[in-house]
């Protein structure tokens, strides 16, 4: 632990001396990361857009520890936070194109998104299908709302030779919140999840309807898997895979 | 379930500064962006 936060440390001091050496050159540069709009920029991107990636890699940590779904059907299971982002971030840049108004859009989108961790903070063990898909479409409009603010609010305020440069540092900002919430986060809810399990009383009661999880499978029982994978022997496509591999690394 | 617990309570830490800053950006920063500087396909194609 204290190897990692020294090393955490000496990292940022390296960083902060070689984004000081390259000067404009660098990712971070310090001209254009004084401008108001783009270090409040990077801030909310860091902040708030991280907190999605957060809640977009726990979610189906929960759908699979909680309520028992396979690794593809927790990933259906998050379609209506990726759909409702998706929507609403096109309604997004269609309202600030059409209207200007990118701050109160940013403050309207942050509001809606705290309000939507804070309901899939008491999501529990036994939950309806109503909650879970309803916190993820309200999340998703907040999160949609507010994803492209960031990024227009930089460039609107740089000259056009900066507008690279202001992109690269929000975006740089943006994965970084990213991997930092992401990695430390999610190996922290594991740890948990391995020394804190459900009571075994709990265990049975799944948050998923069976019948809504038989309704997503249909196709893929019905249609995809008999027609495509059971007829395929294994070795044969075993020997598919290892002449691919073969011919890839053939020295020419 | 402690866990994912905690995750959400980061997130909720996370939108919540988020909406600080965007009440800090409401305060002081410029609510309308002009004609000129509205999103253009520099945007489109981040």
């Amino acid at each position: 632990m204290a190897g990692l936060l020294v090393g955490f440390v000496a990292l940022v001091v390296v960083f902060v001396v070689w984004e000081w050496y390259q000067g404009e050159r660098a990712i971070v540069v310090p001209r254009l990361f004084g401008k108001r709009e783009v270090w409040v920029s990077c801030g909310f991107a860091g902040t708030f857009l991280g907190s999605y990636y957060l809640v977009i890699y726990v979610l189906p940590i929960y759908f699979q520890a909680v309520g028992d779904a396979s690794p593809i059907m927790s990933g259906v299971y998050n379609l209506p936070l990726i759909v409702a982002t998706t929507i609403s971030m096109i309604a997004s840049g269609a309202i600030i194109s059409a209207t200007g108004l990118a701050v109160p859009l940013q403050l309207l989108g942050a509001s809606i998104g705290l309000v939507a961790t804070g309901l899939l903070f008491t999501l529990d063990s036994d939950n309806g299908v109503g909650k879970w898909v309803g916190f993820q479409l309200l999340g998703g409009v907040g999160w949609g709302l507010a994803f492209q603010i960031p990024i227009i609010m930089a460039q609107a305020n740089a000259d056009p030779e900066d507008i690279s440069s202001v992109t690269a540092m929000v975006l740089c900002k943006l994965s970084l919140a990213i991997e930092k919430k992401r990695v430390s986060t999610a190996n922290l809810s594991k740890s948990f999840n391995a020394s804190d399990p459900l009571p075994l009383s709990r265990r049975h009661k799944r948050p998923l309807s069976t019948s809504w999880r038989r309704r997503c499978t249909l196709p893929l029982r019905t249609l995809i898997r008999p027609r495509w994978f059971r007829p395929a022997p294994l070795p044969s496509v075993l020997c598919s895979l290892r002449v691919r591999w073969l011919g890839l690394w053939r020295p020419t | 379930m402690t866990g994912i617990k905690v995750a959400f309570a980061i997130a909720i830490a996370g939108a919540g500064i988020g909406l600080l800053i965007g009440v800090f950006n409401l305060n002081g920063g410029k609510w309308k962006l002009s004609a000129a500087e509205k999103p253009k396909d520099v945007h489109v194609a981040v």
